[in-house]
């Protein structure tokens, strides 16, 4: 048999293989193939890609387009603007006081976040550390969360116009920082439940106070749950509407989703300033989630999956 | 000691207003005059007579288990898609994410755009030759209910998706690498193999999905405001509109128990099968 | 029950080359043992036949039949994982019945196999349990079932005794092995130790960067390697070298000591010497090496010596006692005819 491939040497004993000689050509000639299909598998998952990233971007997208249309494109139904008008964003700033609604987001969401970390961390400790209400704490705070915020509403109404922080943003740092400590609660336990070895380590130094090493070495264990705790605690009460609606009155204390869905309830409403002021709304958020999306995919699947 | 805090909390968001609202459910209580007396079971009666309230509880119900298990179909799939056929999917994730983070308000208010009778898909439907002249599409009775579900929807499904993607990263490879040597395809594998070993987290899942659909309240607020004809009144929001534009607190108190007893029996059956599903693996 | 010949497969992982042409022929129902240091490419290559990797080049051939455009799921070869990958939520009855009910198989059949697998493992008492109420050891020998019932062209181990502890390590090599003579299915499997490598393969190909060093039997790999890679990888403890210039059968070290070499060479060498080869108490035919003792160790039933040689350490494995001190200048004796000569690149003089 002539075969213009040589048969390799074999490692053993220097002998060669006697591979057969079709097989031997076929190694030389043969090359991965594209699946069959693969093309169209392909296909099938852009389409199918395409289809989702445009439902989930539509309404977005379709948001910003209409704060640059005029009050004649906004009636006309079409995507995009005829003519982009841009004048919609100075006049919305000028219509509604954006810039006190959003002052008014962002301290009360950022101080309300400090509170919810503070009691959090302390209860989260408290649990892991000291051992109590280790099997309590849990039922009992999930338990809360299946409760409707309605519940609290009324009461919490009543009890703020008696401490006086009806409409003021102090109130509101209160009642967002108490109301996200069961997701608080839940979203730090799991984490730390991730590394118990290291908090166990943290028992050893129990000679000094509980205070330095709960300084020194469980809260410096805990920053990266707290960042990303933080983070989805503040996006909850950047978000929240229920409470702020009932307990805010002036621009003084009102949040930005207050203020804007006063804004687009009015009945003379300009579809294009409207628009251009829930952007305006919106800017915030996706600056936090395109930046810190690390942080809030880690924070959203530890709290979700257990 | 380090409890006190979490304890306070829980007390004010939970203890305090549980007994607070049996107290003024038994009692004729106005926003600005709260407990002027006891009036027995009136409001409780008068919930169940006198208002739709068990309307407004079904169509919450109905809501909350619709809505939840449509997006947990849709966003298991879109997982499956993104774990399965997208090599670097981060970009993705990223823009999918952002449904999820926009406030509520803003997304009833871009729906609300979208589906005005001079929004776009107004303009798509008259395209298509579906429509002879816009309609109120949030003001009609058929298509109110479900546009809330569908904005419900498009919010909430990112969040399904991103909790299920990261439960398959989870799942061990070499378990369906063994499956595949055992001569399971495609389908046998999502059906036999990956959906078993997801359900415990796809319970959970659908469990803390439905407990968040049943507080639905802002979406309604800009949408329908429970309009039209009350096919949109979820609880929450009647409760709110009984409170603070009624200023009926017992009332508005005898609707919140009776809420929260619904709210347990429809979720608890779920947190059961779920520690079952997990004590199985 | 297929012989199996991989012949010039190469696979790359984007730029990096895992597989470097790789040729080796099994023979039908024998057992290979693919061994060698962790990143060398054992697992690619086990993957690449099992379908799991797509290869890059080359043929992979079952019964002479090329497999390379076959899926895993047309491949009918079964593999056994490290961590056993075995199904969670399903009983044990249900792992080993999976694939059998995917292939349609009637359900007496079924029945027959699980009995006659669970029999031959000693699994009847736990078909009803689920893997996470099973011990390590038992989840080992379901994996294995699992892998028997389907009467496989072949089974494949990556590394499946290296999650349990020593003791029942060794007890599951010897019945994996003896359940693979009985079944008479070719083997191939992989392992990074050499001491399961010895003891269970048929033959052994040691691979290394991608490529194969050296393929035969145990004791040729032991008594006859082609090159300094095989001569320490194979032998434990492993085999000291001592380098050296050669002129034809003699060779002086580094000190200027000289050994007479069993073969002719020329320039730079390394002697290869096995630490079971060297002896502190002389025997006729012996030549001796002058060095100084650096450490010992006892062991109970053998002492093992550390000897410093110009720098060199040299093992021993020696039953002799000579109380020595660290430093103390010492002889070993050795039979000239076991010594290994290796050229400068590394390659075996013979
Ligand atoms: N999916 C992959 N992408 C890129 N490189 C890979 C991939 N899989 C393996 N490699 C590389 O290929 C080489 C061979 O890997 P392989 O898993 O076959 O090693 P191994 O011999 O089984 O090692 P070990 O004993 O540690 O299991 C390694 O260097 C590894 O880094
Ligand atoms: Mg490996």
């Amino acid at each position: 048999m002539r075969t213009t491939i040589q048969q390799p040497n074999s490692p053993q004993n220097g002998e060669t293989f006697q591979f057969k000689p079709e097989l031997l050509t076929l190694s030389r000639t043969w090359k991965p193939k594209a699946e069959e299909g693969r093309l169209r598998k392909m296909i099938f998952v852009w389409i199918a890609l395409a289809v989702i990233v445009i439902f989930f971007m539509l309404p977005i997208a379709y948001l910003f387009s209409t704060s640059f249309k005029s009050p004649v494109d906004v009636v006309d139904g079409s995507f995009f603007p005829n003519a982009v008008e841009a004048e919609n964003w100075p006049r919305a700033f000028a219509q509604v006081p954006l810039w006190s609604f959003m002052r008014n987001s962002i301290l009360a969401a950022a101080f309300s976040v400090f509170v919810t970390l503070g009691v959090a961390v302390m209860a989260t400790y408290a649990m892991l550390k000291l051992e109590v209400g280790k099997s309590f704490l849990p039922d009992m705070i999930l338990a809360s969360y299946v409760a409707p915020p309605i519940i609290a509403l009324i009461p919490m109404f009543v009890l703020m116009q008696k401490l006086g922080l009806l409409n003021s943003i102090a109130g509101m740092v209160l009642i967002y920082g108490l109301m996200n400590v069961p997701v608080a609660f839940w979203l730090m336990r799991s984490f730390v439940l991730q590394v118990p070895k290291a908090l166990d380590e943290a028992a050893w130094l129990d000679g000094a106070s509980y205070f330095k090493t709960f300084f020194r070495v469980t809260l410096p264990l805990l920053y990266p749950a707290m960042i990303a705790t933080g983070l989805i605690c503040f996006i909850l009460s950047f978000n929240e509407l229920l409470f702020a609606q009932a307990m805010t009155f002036d621009s003084d204390s009102r949040t930005l989703p207050v203020g804007i869905s006063l804004f687009q309830g009015e009945r003379r409403v300009n579809f294009g300033q409207m628009a251009a002021a829930s952007s305006a709304g919106i800017i915030p958020v996706y600056f936090i989630a395109l930046f810190c999306q690390k942080w809030l995919i880690g924070g959203l699947t530890q709290g979700g999956v257990k | 000691m380090m409890l006190l805090p979490v304890l306070a909390g829980l007390g004010a968001f939970f203890i305090y207003p549980f007994v607070y609202l049996i107290g003024l459910s038994f009692s004729k209580s106005t926003l600005a005059n709260t407990f002027q007396k006891w009036v027995g079971w009136d409001n409780f009666d008068w919930m169940f007579t006198g208002t739709n309230f068990t309307s407004s509880i079904a169509t919450t119900v109905i809501f909350a288990i619709t809505v939840s298990i449509v997006q947990l179909i849709l966003g298991l799939l879109i997982a499956y898609l993104l774990y399965t056929s997208v090599k670097n999917g981060r970009v993705l994730r990223a823009l999918i994410l952002l449904p999820l983070m926009t406030p509520p308000v803003m997304v009833g208010i871009a729906w609300k755009l979208l589906l005005s009778p001079t929004g776009w898909i107004n303009s798509l439907l008259s395209q298509a030759g579906l429509i002879e002249q816009p309609i109120s599409i949030l003001g009609d009775q058929r298509f109110a209910f479900p546009s809330i579900m569908l904005a419900d929807t498009w919010q909430w499904t990112p969040f399904i998706v991103i909790l299920s993607y990261a439960a398959l990263q989870s799942l061990p490879e070499d378990v369906f690498e063994a499956a595949a040597l055992d001569g399971a395809h495609a389908r046998t594998t999502f059906f036999k193999l990956t959906l078993p070993m997801l359900a415990p987290a796809l319970l959970s899942i659908l469990l803390i999905r439905m407990i968040m659909a049943f507080k639905t309240f802002d979406l309604v607020f800009v949408l329908t405001q429970g309009g039209p004809g009350g096919q949109t009144d979820v609880s929450t929001y009647t409760i709110w509109r009984t409170a603070l534009q009624e200023f009926d607190l017992g009332l508005a108190g005898a609707q919140t128990l009776l809420f929260a007893i619904v709210i347990s029996l429809v979720t608890l059956p779920i947190v059961f099968l779920n520690n079952k599903a997990e004590a199985r693996l | 029950m297929a012989k199996i010949d991989i012949i010039n497969v190469q696979k790359y992982y984007g730029s990096y080359h895992a597989l470097r042409e790789v040729s080796l022929s099994i023979k039908e129902g024998e057992f290979m043992v693919l061994v060698g240091p962790s990143g060398c490419g054992k697992s690619t290559l086990l993957r690449s036949i099992a379908g799991l990797e797509d290869i890059s080049g080359g043929v992979i051939a079952a019964n002479d039949q090329p497999v390379n455009d076959l899926s895993p799921q047309e491949r009918n070869i079964a593999m056994v994982f490290q961590n056993y990958a075995l199904y969670p939520h399903l009983t044990v009855r249900e792992n080993l019945a999976f694939s059998l009910k995917i292939h349609k198989f009637e359900k007496s059949e079924i029945d027959r196999r699980i009995k006659l697998a669970a029999d031959m493992l000693g699994l009847t008492d736990y078909l009803s349990r689920r893997p996470k109420a099973l011990s390590g050891g038992q989840r080992q020998r379901v994996a294995m079932g699992r892998a028997m019932v389907r009467e496989p062209t072949a089974f494949l181990f990556d590394e499946p005794l290296s999650n349990l502890d020593a003791r029942l390590r060794v007890e599951m090599r010897t019945e994996i092995r003896n359940l693979q003579r009985k079944l008479r299915t070719t083997a191939v499997y992989v392992t990074h130790d050499q001491v399961e490598a010895m003891t269970m393969g048929d033959r052994i190909a040691v691979v290394n960067k991608g490529g194969i060093e050296q393929v035969g039997t145990p004791l040729e790999l032991y008594r006859d390697p082609n090159n300094m890679f095989v001569a320490g990888f194979i032998g434990s403890p492993p085999m000291n070298f001592i380098s050296a210039r050669a002129d034809g059968h003699q060779a002086v070290l580094e000190d200027g000591q000289v050994v007479t070499i069993p073969v002719k060479a020329h320039g730079d060498i390394s002697i290869g010497l096995r630490p079971e080869h060297i002896f502190l108490d002389k025997l006729e035919h012996h030549h001796t090496l002058k060095c100084k003792e650096s450490r010992h160790f006892d062991l109970g039933s053998s002492l093992q010596y550390f000897f410093d040689l110009n720098g060199t350490e040299i093992e021993v494995s020696a039953s002799g006692d000579v109380r020595s001190h660290s430093g103390v200048e010492i002889q070993i004796h050795f039979d000239p005819n076991d010594l290994l000569v290796f050229g400068a690149d590394t390659k075996r003089i013979r």
